[in-house]
């Protein structure tokens, strides 16, 4: 017995020696193998672009309303949004009789963790803001319509009714978890996809006025841009 | 002296081959996480939120070492193969996938898998129930995925706003609330991420758990009870800190309420939570006393 002890033990060591050694070229090949995956080309519709000049400053019915002195968020959250997006536009447009509706586009060129869209349920909760998730709905648009969420957004006597989608790669997304899909999918291809926000906004009580004048402001924008400028900023 | 059975060994095998086989293990491990905790260190690692990140790795590789005499002892081996690789492909897939595509809850939540497995494949399922609390407690360094942080933090800080300014209320302060802004006397205040506490929960959860399987109580009701209650100890001690700031606000002014005294909140945060832990466990305590003097 005593004999047979030792025998074993030295058996069982060698086994487990042969495994391990195993486990070092699989754990060597996994490491190879999650950077090989890591996509490094980046993609996005937008290319060299700027936001301004995508989205021209007068069409249709609506101009931009330059009597608006755009406000300044406070330098926090200005940190907070140069730190997650590569740009940003925020314009007031005013049409003739007056009605006015708040455009603002986010863009960042690189979607994956550290940088990717915040959707405007936080950014407006953020800011202290009570914000209620009305639903998803449809938006008309030359090409056929997209679905849009919609929310609403109330401080103190500021009521805000908010419609707006994302692009991720030039795919129409309308929640983070689509997002993350699209992403991913990119991703698992070697690609680093661009995203962008788009959010429009009116001050009013009544929602459903709201949303139409926003569907209006929205088509109006999509027809006058060139299609390949739509097609950036609506998705497929 | 040891008898010469257990002398026999150690002529039969040099001590480099025992523990060969745990080194290149480890040094596979190190292969793949030294970077991933790199990258940890420098993102996220360093910020409020998740700073307990490197202090619960640090607990784990210590709950392992802590049982290390009855692992190393490579006479109870009985290696399950077949399965601890199986673990063990799941466990490098999801490393794979998380590290290329930037999931850290697959990156880092693989390691648990591979632990696992690596104990499986060397010593067997007897060694891995040994370092089970570990393997649970690592559940804890991972960072928690952005999507979870935003859906779960926005309605913390509400109810975390709300109960702080009715309490306050009707106490009879000059307190409203709008969303998660609370407006005191002439002074506003917005409640901000890190007041909604869900950090703040997982750490205490994960140092609660840890105070547990220390202290090794025998009632199981005391256990379970005691681990369930630190979500609402969290929860009152964040609402402990909002009403603290609103106050210094109030009596102090702005500069007080954000200066100084917004680090020492902080610190009335852990103490009241640690009291409530103490006091909860007490209560217990007293509680499963009765109830076993009853029974006798």
């Amino acid at each position: 017995m005593s004999s047979a002890v030792p025998a074993l033990r030295a058996a069982s060591t060698s086994r487990s020696l042969v495994q391990s050694v195993l486990l070092l070229v699989l754990c060597a090949a996994t490491a190879i193998l999650g950077s090989l995956l890591r996509p490094k080309v980046e993609i996005g519709p937008l290319g060299g672009d700027r936001l301004q000049d995508v989205v021209p400053v007068s069409f249709g019915d609506w101009k931009v309303d330059s009597t608006i002195a755009p406000v300044l968020p406070d330098p926090g959250v200005l940190r907070a949004i140069n730190a997650i997006y590569s740009e940003t536009l925020a314009r007031t447009y005013v049409n003739s009789k007056g009605q006015r509706v708040m455009l603002s586009l986010a863009y960042g060129r690189r979607q994956d963790d550290s940088m990717r869209l915040h959707q405007p349920e936080g950014c407006y909760a953020g800011q202290g803001f009570a914000v209620r998730r009305i639903g998803e709905g449809r938006l008309d648009t030359p090409t056929g319509g997209i679905s849009v969420m919609r929310l609403f957004a109330a401080q103190g006597p500021r009521q805000e009714p908010i419609t707006y989608w994302m692009v991720v790669g030039g795919h129409h997304v309308i929640s983070q978890w689509q997002g993350k899909l699209a992403q991913l999918r990119f991703g698992l291809r070697g690609f680093i996809p661009d995203g962008l926000l788009v959010r429009v906004s009116s001050i009013s009580g009544d929602s459903d006025e709201a949303f139409a004048l926003q569907q209006r402001f929205v088509k109006d924008m999509l027809e006058n841009v060139p299609s390949s400028v739509g097609r950036v900023l609506t998705g497929s | 002296m040891a008898t010469p059975s257990e002398n026999l060994p150690i002529l039969a095998m040099p001590r480099w081959q025992a523990w060969m086989p745990w080194l290149l293990a480890g040094l596979g491990l190190a292969i793949l996480y030294v970077p991933t905790f790199i990258g940890l260190a420098q993102t996220i690692w360093s910020t409020d939120e998740q700073g307990h990140g490197p202090i619960v790795l640090a607990l784990s590789v210590w709950l392992i070492y802590r049982r290390w005499p009855e692992i190393y002892d490579v006479s109870a081996a009985r290696p399950r193969v077949v399965v601890g690789w199986f673990v063990l492909l799941v466990g490098a897939l999801l490393y794979a996938l998380g590290r290329s595509q930037d999931i850290l809850l697959f990156e880092v939540g693989s390691a648990i898998w591979m632990v696992s497995g690596i104990m499986l494949v060397l010593r067997g399922t007897r060694q891995l129930k040994a370092i089970w609390f570990a393997l649970f407690f690592m559940f804890f360094m991972i960072p928690l995925p952005s999507a979870v942080v935003d859906a779960l933090t926005q309605p913390m800080k509400l109810a975390v706003s709300y109960v702080a300014e009715s309490v306050l209320y009707k106490l009879g302060f000059p307190i409203a609330r709008s969303g998660v802004v609370l407006n005191i006397g002439q002074y506003q205040l917005l409640v901000a991420d890190a007041c909604a506490g869900l950090h703040t929960l997982f750490t205490l959860e994960a140092l609660g758990l840890l105070y547990l399987n220390v202290v090794r109580y025998s009632s199981a009701f005391r256990n379970i009870a005691l681990a369930i209650l630190i979500v609402p100890i969290s929860f009152t001690a964040n609402v402990i800190r909002v009403m603290t700031l609103t106050l210094v606000t109030f009596y102090l002014g702005d500069e007080a309420g954000q200066g100084f005294l917004h680090g020492f909140a902080g610190m009335v945060l852990f103490l009241s939570a640690l009291a409530l832990i103490v006091g909860t466990d007490g209560m217990l305590r007293l509680y499963s006393a009765r109830r076993q003097r009853r029974a006798a």
